[in-house]
């Protein structure tokens, strides 16, 4: 598995902090970051507490594989604060056990982050520690 | 799609030979011929007949290519499987040793070692015939016998044209079956030879060959289950192959060309699901042979690209139904479109970094030569080189990376000349002498090979002439054959072997028997020759590019990207998002097409979805290409706009694209345009985060944070211009976060030279006249001078009554003609106290209001009104100087809901809605009267809005507003009643007892209007007979009493007392009422009573205002209780608990009417017109209302007292006590009688009484009194045991005279 791309996106949709491995095609993944979000909103209302279809288990935040593309595979996770974490992999094989596993330790790193009594609230993440997180989080460090 | 080429498109058909010329229409009139491919062969010579070939089976030997080039398209139109040759059935009878010998020889041909074609003999019976068939029948089994033919090899048939259907069915069957026999057998063989053969797991390479075989096989005879199981297999042998044993790109083009062919089947079998499963199988096997992110990678991406779109495309002629329901994205028709485009986008940006890289090269190349061959992929997958586009490419890929270049792990030659030979040839097909030869041989039909091959002269003629002949190659060892061991003269697809592990020596063979061809000898392909195979691989590198330079990218991209786009609006999964990203990238693919105007229509469309979403990043890629378009376009405006909102710092745009960017924005608004004012249909936002728009400043300033209803909230709003030059504005909208501010009064605008901030004149800003209109509002060119301050003072003024808070303030100031508008707004955070607008009670207010416009509005109207009456109102307008006549005055009313309002002359009712009036004009010095009625139904106050508005033609200018209070009532009297006792007439007392048998009605009048009210008559009218009105009499108490006529000062008066008892009553009794005359305080006492004497009717008291006059009535009531009240449930004389309750100890009545009848004489001074109307309403008014109740009390038990009044000392005094009990039932009463000095008496101290209902009980106690003088009474007390109430007396002390006794 490779990780290529890894983005946490607002409550309001709006892009929080995007990595991408390769800057090259930084506006490819960004494009990708951006579909995705289709999926959620496809996603969401299966998992809603007010939904009474709600197979999952509501507690479970991750939404496991949302979408494929020609070349990767995404992956996204909700969080209860309605955060939206999507992980791009290529497209090989992977347990989705090790992606959640992922993007739970992604989730304790953003809360950290929120955490923070600096941070405001739905602007950008520019925090050097975070990206290092993130970097040791997906072996780049 | 038609690219594709077409023996891997459609499924082959049986090709069926037919030798000679004959005219043979009428035999293939069977529908069912359609399903086969017919092939004219001159004479049996033709037929191809494979190569004899030494076949050495090894365990090493491998392919050097895995599929041959003209394999597909041999098999498909040269190799027939059966062939057919037609006599004349009178032949069998005339020249049968003829048709023997051909038949024999046809045989002979048919038979050859490793191939068995099929044959069918047809004898064509004619009309006229005589012979009879059962002759010919006859015949056709001698021959058959004699040649001995085998019916699984070949057949005679007798068609007879007689019955041309049946026969011509009859002949369908014999060629069908023998043609799936052939193919049968064909694919048999091969597979007989490579399991006898070869190794599966050493040698996937011919595996994959085989199979491949045996799927064309099976295919061509109809049985599409096996076929897909041979490509299965096929495909799977192709994975094992070492992925650098051959060249990647041909496994991955044979790999190609399989998956397709099983999708094909798939989709033939209407397994669409399995389709998209091999589909999904295959590109996820393909990633492996390609390393992604390599520019270089140009044709991996082509590939990439037309697998996806191929796919797509054969899924979207599917028939919609079978697709309708899309739950997974890989069944989506878009997405693959989508890919390809994604693909197609890289192979653009390829083809650039390939074409600079090789730019010199590139550039002295002979271009002129690749002109007619515009397109590549055309010349790919020409019919003659479909397979081989991996050959070509990989030759191309060979030269340009060697780092890629395979490594053979059969120890091939290792020279990549060696490796490629294979393709090599194929390649050299190309050249001119080689398809002299083939041409010569190959069906005349194929008109797209000699096209290729003669651009392809063009390109090879000067490289390819050492090498053109060396086409076939062969080694000593291995077999570079067909898998069959052979292969087929006439196809000319000449195999090059090669392969010879120790040296690179070539041998020269001849290839096969030279009878026709003029073969052209091999030549030796050794290591001098490596430079040449060089050059012509840089040179098909530069066609390969040339094309790619020819190739409209942009135009695939867009037409990809738009088809991807039409399927995802229409297919049901979720995709607002996706579709935003495709429109983006089409409208790239549009700029880059140089076709702006549509390209910043799309920008202009899909930036708003960015920009709503906070995707800044997009959004700056967005506003980058817009900025463009308009440069482009030389839309400056749009470029502005572009431009502003580039500069906003959350975009993202580096500081110095910024300054950039900025520069060129002022260089703009500095150039003299047509007008000499700026007017860019800018929309910028003014807020924090947008330094830039320092260069129009706006501030908003309120007077007062808090404000009342109807009260005018004054805010100055002021813009700064940092511009070059002047803007010309022609709107200014405010809004609040309610629409409570309807009206607005606005002083007109001042413009304010500044000095650094600017300093505001407050004198000036107070002159100048208002204009009253509503929000929004234009000003006609208003232009904002460059650094002036311009002040706008607003008075708001709110329309309704609710307590709001404003939250933000909008202000929009705009140019309508342009489209120049700019939105700013105010939060409560920026705003140092928050304004809150408060509704308070309308405070009363002034009749006359001074207008700016020197007219006067004056109310009058008299106080108050009678209900069910017309209430005037006279409104005048007075124009001290103007003659105002351009407009309307309106007048409005508001909040009478209470009363309606009526015009003056119509006396229409003016509605809650029409509830205006108006008039044109005002004459200087002159007023205009308006006079409204107001009828109010019922009583009460309540408020009269009245707003007298200027209306012209701009709209609302000027207003007005008064308030004025109108009361109605029903009488001009104020009532009071009380009752009494006694002669306090403070107190009031509702309760009456009813042992004392009478009390006081005390009615109060008090006047409440100006005019005089003079009251004829008061009576009161008992109730039932409740009781009797004993004596009435009246007192009028005006300030200084002017009542001279009543000098009583108690005012009473007896019943039946007719005269004056005091000398100066005046109250006659008139029934069960009393009637009233009080002169008037300006006549004469003397007068007043000669007139009482003479005429008490006529005359009446009189009250004017603030005046109080009372009567008062003694009313004796005895039938207050009714027999009913006292009565017993249950007739028991013994007291019950339960019953307890009954008795009746009290009762609330109103004891009756009382009827005061008045009237009102003194004129009214008012205007003439309403006057009259007035006074024509002086009317006897009588008015009726109840007594306020009176509660009676009565006691169950009474007690009195009878005692002498004077005593002596020593004799004694016989006091009795009357206990009463009232009623029915018994009652205990408990007696005390207390010690005293002063008497002697007897008897008990303590005692219990009983009483029988409604009896009386005497007690008589003697006293003896020891002292004289003033003594009193021994106390005796008697309590009730039920209530324990003291029964008291109405004398609280008893005292008795004792004299001294006689001595």
């Amino acid at each position: 598995m490779k990780i290529v791309s890894i983005a946490i996106l607002g409550k309001k949709n709006n892009p929080l902090y995007v990595y991408v491995s390769n800057e090259e095609n930084k506006r490819k993944f960004e494009y990708i970051i951006h579909t995705s979000l289709d999926f959620f909103e496809e996603k969401v209302p299966l998992i809603s507490p007010l939904s009474k279809k709600s197979t999952q288990n509501q507690n479970d935040m991750y939404l496991g594989h949302l979408f494929p593309t020609e070349d990767y595979k995404v992956y996204g996770y909700l969080t209860n604060t309605n955060y939206k974490l999507v992980c791009i992999i290529d497209d090989s094989e992977i347990k989705e056990q090790e992606m959640k596993t992922l993007l739970n330790n992604l989730h304790t790193i953003l809360v950290d982050t929120i955490c923070n009594p600096f941070y405001i609230t739905d602007e950008p993440i520019t925090s050097k520690t975070f990206h290092l997180k993130i970097l040791d989080l997906i072996g780049k460090k | 799609m038609e690219i594709y080429p077409k023996e891997l498109r459609e499924h082959p058909k049986p090709l069926i030979g037919i030798i000679g010329n004959n005219d043979i229409e009428e035999v293939f009139q069977h529908t069912e011929f359609h399903k086969l491919n017919f092939l004219h062969l001159k004479e049996i010579e033709e037929l191809p007949l494979p190569k004899r070939k030494n076949i050495l089976p090894s365990d090493n030997y491998h392919l050097p290519g895995l599929i041959k080039a003209k394999w597909l398209k041999k098999h498909r139109d040269y190799i027939p499987s059966v062939l057919i040759n037609f006599f004349s059935a009178n032949d069998l009878i005339n020249n049968e040793k003829r048709i023997t010998d051909e038949i024999t020889k046809i045989k002979q041909k048919t038979k050859t070692k490793t191939r068995m074609y099929k044959f069918v003999i047809v004898f064509l019976q004619e009309t006229n015939n005589t012979l009879t068939n059962e002759t010919k029948e006859e015949k056709l089994n001698q021959i058959k016998k004699r040649i001995e033919i085998d019916s699984k090899q070949g057949n005679l048939f007798l068609f007879s044209l007689k019955e041309k259907k049946m026969s011509s069915q009859k002949l369908f069957t014999i060629i069908n079956d023998l043609s799936e026999r052939f193919y049968r057998e064909e694919g048999r063989r091969v597979k007989k030879n490579y399991s006898d053969i070869y190794s599966k797991k050493a040698q996937p390479d011919l595996f994959t060959r085989g199979n491949f075989k045996c799927g064309f096989y099976s295919e061509a005879r109809g049985d599409y289950k096996n076929a897909l199981k041979y490509f299965n297999r096929s495909y799977k042998n192709l994975l094992e192959i070492p992925k650098r044993g051959f060249g990647l790109l041909e496994i991955r083009m044979i790999g190609f060309v399989l998956c397709f062919k099983m999708i094909s089947l798939q989709l033939s079998l209407k397994n669409i699901g399995e389709a998209i499963f091999i589909f999904k199988q295959y590109t996820n096997n393909s990633k492996a042979y390609v390393q992604r992110g390599n520019k270089g990678e140009l044709e991996n991406l082509i590939i990439s690209w037309y697998q996806y779109k191929l796919f797509a495309e054969m899924l979207e002629k599917i028939p919609k139904t079978s697709l309708s329901k899309k739950t997974n994205y890989w069944e989506s028709i878009g997405f693959y479109y989508h890919a390809a485009a994604n693909y197609s986008l890289e192979r653009k940006n390829s083809s650039k970094f390939l074409i600079q890289k090789y730019q010199k090269e590139f550039s002295n190349c002979d271009l002129d030569s690749f002109n007619k061959n515009n397109n590549m992929i055309d010349f790919f997958f020409n019919i003659d080189n479909s397979i081989f586009l991996c050959q070509i490419i990989w030759r191309v890929r060979n030269n340009e990376d060697k780092q890629l270049e395979p490594k053979s792990t059969f120890k091939l030659n290792t020279s990549n000349t060696e490796l490629s030979s294979d393709y090599e040839s194929e390649n050299d097909n190309n050249n001119p002498e080689s398809n002299s030869n083939r041409n010569m041989n190959i069906n005349n039909n194929d008109h797209d090979n000699k096209k290729t091959n003669n651009t392809n002269n063009k390109v090879n003629n000067n490289t390819n002439k050492k090498t053109n002949t060396s086409d076939k190659v062969n080694n000593n060892g291995n077999d570079d054959d067909d898998d069959d061991g052979h292969d087929d003269e006439h196809s000319n697809v000449e195999d090059n072997n090669k392969n010879d592990r120790n040296s690179n020596l070539v041998l020269i063979k001849e290839n096969g028997k030279k009878k026709k061809k003029n073969r052209q000898t091999i030549s030796l392909r050794n290591k001098s020759d490596k430079s040449t195979i060089i050059h012509n691989s840089t040179q098909n590198l530069f066609c390969f590019l040339y094309s790619e330079q020819q190739f409209n990218h942009s135009k695939e991209i867009i037409d990809l990207f738009t088809r991807a786009y039409k399927c995802y609006s229409q297919e049901a999964i979720s995709s607002e998002r996706l579709i935003h990203s495709i429109s983006t990238r089409i409208a790239i693919a549009y700029f880059q097409q140089n076709e702006f105007q549509f390209a910043k229509l799309l920008f202009t469309l899909i930036s708003k979805h960015f920009r709503k979403q906070k995707w800044w990043n997009e959004l700056l890629k967005i506003l980058i290409y817009s900025l463009e378009c308009g440069n482009q376009l030389d839309d400056y405006n749009y470029f502005a706009n572009c431009a502003l909102e580039l500069c906003i710092p959350k975009i993202g745009l580096p500081l110095e694209s910024r300054i950039i960017i900025q520069d060129k924005l002022f260089k703009m608004i500095s150039e003299p345009k047509k007008n000499n004012y700026f007017k860019p249909p800018i929309k910028f936002l003014m807020t924090k985060d947008f330094p830039l728009y320092d260069l129009i400043d706006c501030t908003i300033q309120f007077t007062e944070p808090t404000v009342y209803f109807n009260t005018p909230l004054i805010s100055k709003f002021s813009l700064i211009s940092h511009l070059p030059k002047a803007i010309s504005l022609d709107q200014i909208q405010i809004l609040f976060n309610l629409p409570v501010y309807d009206r607005v009064i606005m002083k007109s605008p001042i413009n304010i030279p500044t000095k650094g901030k600017g300093t505001q004149n407050e004198e000036e800003l107070k002159s100048k006249e208002y204009i009253i209109t509503k929000s929004p509002f234009y000003f006609p060119n208003l232009i904002l001078q460059p650094n002036k301050l311009t002040v706008f003072t607003f008075q708001w003024i709110a329309s309704s009554a609710k307590k709001i808070v404003v939250k933000a303030v909008r202000v929009i100031c705009g140019n309508k003609e342009s489209g120049l508008c700019f939105e700013w707004v105010k939060f409560p955070k920026s705003i140092n106290s928050p304004i809150y607008l408060k509704t308070f009670p309308s405070r009363p207010t002034t009749q006359i209001l001074q207008l700016p416009a020197n007219i006067t509005i004056d109310i009058e109207s008299p106080q108050p009104g009678l209900i069910n009456e017309y209430f005037p109102i006279l409104i005048k307008l007075n124009s001290n100087q103007d003659h105002i006549k351009n407009g309307n005055f309106l007048i409005y009313f508001k909040n009478h809901e209470k009363g309606e309002i009526y015009h003056q002359n119509t006396k229409d009712l003016l509605s809650k809605k029409k509830n205006k009036i108006f008039f044109k004009e005002i004459h200087p010095y002159n007023t205009i009267n308006q006079v409204l009625f107001i009828k109010s139904p019922i009583t009460g106050s309540f408020q009269l809005l009245i707003y007298v508005i200027y209306e012209h033609k701009l709209g609302y200018s000027q207003i007005s507003k008064t308030e004025y209070n109108i009361k109605f009532s029903k009488p001009f009297l104020k009532q009071y009643i009380y009752h009494s006792l006694s002669k306090d007439l403070s107190k009031d007392e509702t309760t009456v007892l009813l042992d004392k048998q009478f009390f006081f009605l005390n009615l109060g009048l008090i006047s409440k209007t100006p005019i005089p009210i003079n009251i004829n008559q008061i009576d009161l009218i008992l109730f039932d007979n409740i009781g009797k009105i004993l004596s009435k009499s009246f007192n009028s108490k005006s300030g200084e009493s002017k009542l001279s006529t009543n000098n009583n000062q108690n005012n009473f008066f007896k019943l039946n007392d007719n005269e004056n008892e005091n000398g100066n009553g005046n109250v006659i009794e008139h029934g069960n009422g009393i009637e009233m005359e009080i002169e008037n305080e300006n006549e004469n006492n003397e007068e007043n009573e000669s007139k009482n004497n003479d005429d008490n009717y006529k005359k009446s008291i009189s009250i004017k205002q603030g005046e109080k006059c009372e009567v008062f009535f003694l009313i004796n009531p005895y039938k207050v209780f009714g027999p009913d009240d006292n009565k017993l449930k249950n007739s028991k004389i013994l007291p019950n608990k339960k019953e307890k309750k009954i008795f009746q100890t009290s009762k609330k009545v109103s004891i009756g009417d009382i009827k005061i009848q008045m009237i009102r004489t003194n004129p009214i001074k008012f205007y003439s017109y309403y006057t009259d109307y007035w006074k024509k309403k002086n009317f006897a008014f009588e008015l009726t209302f109840k007594t306020s109740p009176v509660e009676f009390v009565r006691r169950k038990v009474t007690m009195d007292i009878d005692y002498p009044s004077n005593g002596i000392v020593g004799h004694p005094i016989t006091c009795a006590y009357y206990l009463h009990n009232h009623s029915d039932r018994l009652q205990k009463i408990w007696l005390k009688v207390e010690q005293s000095e002063f008497f002697l008496y007897s008897g008990f101290n303590y005692s219990e009484l009983v009483l029988l209902p409604r009896a009386i009980r005497k007690l008589i106690y003697i006293f003896i009194p020891k002292k004289c003088g003033k003594l009193p009474f021994p106390k005796i007390q008697f309590f009730q045991k039920e209530t324990s109430q003291l029964l008291k007396e109405s004398r609280k002390n008893y005292h008795i005279f004792v004299s001294p006794s006689k001595k």
